[in-house]
């Protein structure tokens, strides 16, 4: 059987979204990861969602390239778009 | 989990093995839900679910999001996994 | 050991570090350790808002645990190289 993490690997070079803690998302080209689920992405976008006076707002980071450290990651999947 | 030809299995290994291909619920330390097909899972509670639907706290509330591809959930955020 | 490996590839490069309080610095990448705590020289502001006030500090450790990400530019990557790393990481040793 193979493991979640080998299962990961399906898809490098492939768009991904990833979900962090912190009410954080980031979609972006899946370049390399760990067992510890750092990741390296290309072309990123970051998504903080935030209340602001009882208002959910969302904002928007752009990123060439990023490493993310994986103890701030929750969930990784494709995106539906 | 069991190596070949011996039978060494903990029951937390073989409940594992025997769940896999199921329908099962996982929750996550910060509240989230998520309900799925279980497709893999290894000894650090990484989780790879098919068809995962989410939602916060209980699948009484509302649905957070549908997922139609594969979804990796990181073990070390797992609070727990059961048959749905 | 793959990100170990990666980061000190990024040595002597610009790169710009956002910590999990929120705190954002660019500095030169001097070191990297098994844990990716990481040592950089000259830091300067990259976010006003973000940034705390260290006039007179030019180089700093940073714990690997508290880093949320770092920022690089895209000609630091070999991205077919990087790929190709991670197919190789060895994820068989999970088992």
């Amino acid at each position: 059987m193979d493991t979640p993490l080998d299962l990961l690997k399906l898809n490098l070079d492939e768009k991904v979204f990833v979900k962090l803690r912190g009410a954080r998302e980031m979609t972006g080209v899946l370049q390399a990861f760990d067992s510890h689920c750092n990741i390296v992405l290309s072309n990123a976008t970051e998504t903080i969602y935030e209340l602001v006076d009882g208002e959910l707002k969302s904002s928007t980071k752009g990123s060439e390239m990023v490493f993310v450290r994986g103890d701030s990651v929750t969930l990784i999947t494709t995106p539906s778009d | 989990m069991s190596s070949s030809g011996e039978s060494t299995t903990t029951a937390s290994a073989q409940f594992l093995s025997n769940i896999i291909g199921q329908s099962v619920v996982v929750k996550l330390h910060n509240g989230m839900l998520y309900q799925g097909v279980l497709e893999s899972i290894d000894g650090f509670m990484n989780i790879a679910l098919n068809q995962a639907t989410e939602h916060y706290e209980t699948a009484s509330n509302g649905l957070l999001h549908r997922y139609d591809g594969d979804v990796f959930v990181r073990g070390t955020q797992v609070l727990y996994i059961s048959e749905a | 050991m793959l990100f170990f490996s990666f980061f000190k590839t990024l040595v002597d490069q610009e790169v710009t570090v956002e910590l999990k309080n929120d705190i954002e610095l660019k500095g030169t990448l001097k070191s990297v350790d098994q844990f990716l705590n990481l040592k950089l020289d000259n830091i300067s502001c990259s976010n006003e808002s973000k940034y705390p006030h260290l006039s007179s500090v030019r180089n700093i450790f940073i714990r690997g645990s508290t880093v949320r990400y770092v920022y690089l530019n895209k000609n630091m990557v070999d991205t077919n190289l990087l790929q190709d790393a991670a197919r190789r990481e060895a994820m068989s040793a999970r088992k």
